[in-house]
């Protein structure tokens, strides 16, 4: 298997470290992969169990614009059984013409999850076509969010 | 099972063993098609990018859809007397119906004239042998309605991804109108050793053949002519990792198409499994199956289940513990959610069921074997967080709808009442067993809890370290019986004997988390912290958890319960604990 040795030689050789995220108790910014390839820098601001989202997309997968800078409220929530976090927001982007809602606004669900205290998130970014629509099956596959390296304390 | 390089000498020689004209002659070929082969597509397998290699996910299964499965249904459609299984995941219908119509058009064709017999037992191909069942009910039941929709038939005959199969199925089957399954020879011999198959067995009250494993009585001859990854047959055995040379080779089918023929100037009938049971029901005698534990079927190389809940592959970023545990967590929220809707009369009908459409992809097995890079990793990652968000927004609507800021929600009694429960915790106390662990240059801390009498919960922590492997082995007494559960059959306990079985050890998914330590004692895993395979020997009454896929410099903690008890409070505990957990919101 040439392939095999060839790529796990690229990867060794390639893969790169992501930024650190700066964390405090109210704010914290992530240094997302998306989709591996792509990458997203996300500001989550918390107000109790509330939460601010503030997501800039390197690509927008034809569910957002590239480079979009997309906005938007969640929650908090904790799953203390499972020791897990986590953090829900709902964004939203305008029609992208080129994309799978066509001329439809598109509605990003933005779930991250994180065990216990964790550097790590990891998570998806799922688009759903209309306004305000939060479920259903997605115009694509979830976006692939997660922590880039290094990813603990 | 790879094709037989020799089917026709094969066929020969073991027609010679019985008069030809007391023999009627049958050969059999299942394909197992997945459209999930690259779960998620393949962006990102090769460390540089490439715009011939970086497909997304639709591209990876319309190459799966033009180059490996319509090339099988044409060979098919150009013989009319030849019948096949194609088994295929419920999404592939909906991907057919969206993106290649006249590919649908042939396989509904096909199969409406009793050629083609579409085997479907999942919507998708997910690891139903490692969660309690609740998720297979609803993919299951989202299969049924996808062939309704799509008007195909739905073969009666049963095989499931990676060759899953337990001795579970065979009561849903019952009830859900199939009847023959198929268990994969493999896991078969790795239980009992390799001795000569029978023409049929019985499953229950239905049927079962040994998959890929000819047979000859003599009244009967079978042989297999394919039982293997659908993708490999028409592209000359090539996968989809390889999308820039996984194309249809015309002659790889066409030698398949010449070792057909001459079996069939042999006097073979190539008929589907359902044809080949109904000719031979009533011919030969079906003895029923010995005991056999629930698998896949490649046992031997990818150690039984472990390889999906543990076991590494070849890629880096593989994380199983994270996968299938963040899968139990939103198993478990969504049937909370379900149990907040209807206590609180909230219509989420549609947004569960979505839910948990996300959530029986997200459980996919490639999430977590046999070699899954990190794409396919995330892809379930990814929809098992969404179905969680889902299940979480729904249980906060129905928090709303009932006028409650915080309640307990319990799915076992199907109640939401008010105000907050205690965890599931104990007092600390001294550890009642001693733990062998190891986990190489990570420090581990165990801590121990009694919850009540017989009952301790304990936690077992790996700090930061380099180390991706991490054991814990519980010491058990070694008795001939042991207990666990089935998959598929989350309310009743199942009993073997290891004397029964050749195998020195075996992995179990424990889809309930629970396994015998001895008559008394009980292992239980809490899925939604720890959810890796557990070893059971011949020899010893000792379990062995292992995960050789822990992040490097990431922590981990695991959690267990220790019961001691009777089997049956046994699995009560299991069941409220992985099941139906009760849980505040």
């Amino acid at each position: 298997m040439n392939r095999v040795m060839i790529a796990v030689a690229l990867c060794l050789a390639g893969c790169h470290d992501g930024e650190e995220g700066a964390r405090s108790a109210q704010a914290e910014s992530l240094a997302l992969d998306v989709d591996i390839r792509e990458t997203a820098e996300a500001r989550l601001e918390r107000d109790g169990d509330s939460l601010r989202v503030r997501l800039t997309l390197s690509r927008g997968f034809g569910v957002a614009e590239d480079g979009a800078v997309l906005t938007g409220a969640g929650t908090v929530e904790r799953f203390p059984e499972a020791d897990v976090t986590l953090f829900a927001a709902q964004l939203s982007s305008p029609p992208v013409a080129s994309g799978p809602c066509g001329a439809e606004p598109v509605s990003l669900a933005l779930a991250l999850h994180r065990r216990g205290s964790a550097r790590r998130v990891a998570g998806s970014l799922t688009p759903y076509c209309g306004s305000g629509v939060w479920s259903g099956v997605p115009a694509r596959n979830p976006l692939r969010l997660s922590s880039s390296a290094p990813k603990e304390e | 099972m790879k094709r037989l390089t020799s089917l026709a000498a094969a066929a020969l020689a073991t027609a010679l063993a019985w008069p030809c004209a007391a023999q009627e002659k049958f050969a059999l070929g299942l394909f197992h098609f997945n459209l999930q082969y690259v779960a998620g597509g393949m962006l990102g397998f090769w460390a540089l990018p490439s715009a011939e290699l970086d497909l997304e996910s639709d591209a990876i299964e319309d190459l799966i859809v033009t180059e490996s499965f319509a090339p099988v249904i044409d060979l098919y459609a150009k013989h009319p007397t030849w019948g096949v299984d194609i088994e295929l995941q419920g999404y592939f219908l909906d991907v057919l119906a969206a993106r290649h119509p006249q590919v649908l058009e042939k396989l509904r064709t096909l199969a409406k004239s009793g050629q083609i017999d579409v085997v479907s037992f999942h919507y998708s191909d997910q690891l139903f042998i490692g969660y309690p069942a609740e998720s297979w009910k609803r993919s299951q039941a989202l299969t049924q309605a996808t062939f309704a929709k799509y008007d195909v038939p739905l073969s009666r005959t049963v095989f499931c991804q990676e060759g899953q199969a337990g001795e579970g199925l065979a009561g849903h089957m019952a009830e859900l109108g199939y009847r023959t399954m198929v268990w994969p020879k493999n896991l078969w011999t790795y239980q009992h050793g390799d001795q000569p198959a029978q023409p049929l067995y019985g499953f229950g009250d239905l049927f079962a053949v040994q998959g890929g494993r000819g047979a000859s009585s003599a009244e009967v001859e079978l042989t297999w002519t394919f039982l293997d990854d659908g993708e490999l047959l028409a592209t000359g055995d090539l996968n989809p990792y390889f999308p820039d040379v996984f194309r249809h080779k015309p002659e790889a089918v066409k030698q398949y198409e010449d070792e057909l023929l001459a079996l069939e100037s042999q006097g073979f009938a190539i008929v589907t499994v359902d044809q080949y049971v109904g000719a031979v029901k009533d011919k030969v005698p079906h003895p029923p199956m010995p005991p056999l534990l629930d698998g896949t079927w490649q046992p031997k190389s990818t150690t039984g289940v472990l390889r999906w809940l543990g076991g590494k592959g070849i890629w880096p970023g593989e994380r199983d513990n994270e996968v299938r545990s963040l899968g139990a967590l939103a198993q478990r929220e969504l049937s909370a959610a379900e149990t907040a809707a209807k206590s609180a009369k909230l219509d989420a009908r549609a947004e569960l069921d979505a839910a948990w459409r996300l959530l029986f992809l997200g459980q996919v097995t490639d999430a977590s074997g046999i070699n899954p890079f990190r794409g396919e990793v995330e892809y379930g990652i990814a929809h098992c967080t969404e179905a969680l968000r889902v299940a979480r927004e729904v249980i906060r609507r129905a928090k709303s709808a009932a006028g409650e800021s915080e309640v307990t929600i319990d799915p076992a009694n199907g109640t939401m009442t008010p105000g907050a429960m205690a965890e599931l915790r104990g007092t600390t106390v001294d550890a009642p067993l001693e733990l062998a662990i190891d986990a190489g240059d990570r420090e581990v801390t165990t801590g121990w809890e009694e919850i009540e009498a017989g009952h301790h919960r304990v936690e077992i922590t790996f700090g930061l370290g380099a180390s991706t492997k991490a054991r814990v082995s519980f010491p058990g007494t070694l008795e001939d019986e042991l207990f666990t559960t089935r998959a598929l059959v989350d309310d009743s306990l199942a009993t073997y004997r290891r004397s029964d079985f050749s195998f020195e050890s075996f992995q179990l998914a424990l889809p309930a988390g629970l396994v015998s330590l001895g008559k008394q004692r009980f292992l239980i895993k809490d899925q939604a912290r720890v959810h890796l395979a557990a070893k059971i020997t011949r020899e010893s009454g000792t379990i062995e958890i292992l995960d050789e896929t822990l992040p490097p410099d990431e922590t981990a903690t695991w959690v267990f319960h220790l019961f001691d008890g009777t089997p049956e409070q046994a699995l009560a505990l299991a069941r409220s604990v992985n099941v139906t957990r009760r849980v505040s919101r």
